[in-house]
């Protein structure tokens, strides 16, 4: 695959992950706003069931969700800065290596971040709850297993690339 | 870098200029600098050769080991 080509997809997947990055947390809060009006398909998944909200409710789960929408947030600004270094035909500099180690950290915090918040959100709902029924759950699910994995495939690429940067800069000075 | 780079040496002696040796051995100007300035990680043997050959010299010429001179490697 030529350099053009490249650059051609990279700019297509900046611009993506730069456009999720600003539609994620107007998503997300239309998503708390509407949740009443969403079909049950469409609600999260839990252990339990997440009845109608009180428009306070949603906005608290809207709070609680800007935890790890932070993070993704983060992750997806990143890959919009790598791909930017890709557009300028720069593949093995300092810079790939930091976003790289950014975005597997991105993937790592993911984990703590939705394990919180999936606790946080049990709360909330069940908040209104009488005595008795109302919840705080802590689970781990394959899903965090998948991203605390990928975290750590990610740094160790960027440990990689670091190699790589080494070897094309003895390259450059190489006359 | 133990090793010296004498190439600015060299040149005088053979009264060329950098931009001249650059263009005959067919490297930039820039790169010719990494390499007077000591700057360059390696030379190519083609390189060295070509250099060699422009200015009448043997590899001893122009690179030099000095004990004196702290190795970062």
């Amino acid at each position: 695959m030529g350099n053009h080509n490249i650059q051609r997809i990279s700019r297509r997947f900046r611009f993506l992950f730069r456009g999720m990055a600003i539609a994620a947390p107007l998503l997300t809060l239309a998503y708390w706003l509407c949740f009443n009006q969403l079909p049950v398909g469409l609600r999260p998944l839990q252990p339990y069931e997440i009845t109608d909200l009180s428009w306070f409710s949603a906005m608290l789960a809207f709070l609680a969700s800007l935890l790890p929408l932070c993070v993704a947030v983060f992750g997806l600004l990143t890959l919009s800065r790598l791909f930017l270094l890709y557009e300028k035909g720069v593949y093995f500099s300092m810079k790939n290596v930091e976003l790289f180690k950014c975005l597997g950290l991105a993937l790592l915090f993911w984990v703590p971040a939705s394990v919180f918040y999936n606790s946080l959100l049990s709360v909330i709902v069940s908040a209104s709850n009488p005595v008795g029924e109302r919840l705080l759950v802590v689970s781990f699910r394959y899903e965090e297993l998948a991203f605390l994995l990928m975290g750590g495939v990610v740094i160790l690429i960027s440990w990689i690339m670091d190699e790589g940067r080494k070897l094309e800069d003895e390259q450059a000075h190489t006359i | 870098m133990a090793i010296i780079v004498n190439l600015d040496v060299m040149l005088a002696r053979r009264k060329m200029r950098s931009n001249e040796l650059a263009q005959r051995i067919g490297i930039t100007e820039q790169n010719l600098s990494i390499l007077k300035t000591g700057k360059a990680k390696a030379i190519r043997f083609a390189t060295l050769n070509a250099i060699c050959y422009h200015l009448r010299c043997q590899p001893g010429d122009i690179l030099e080991y000095r004990d004196d001179v702290s190795s970062d490697e």
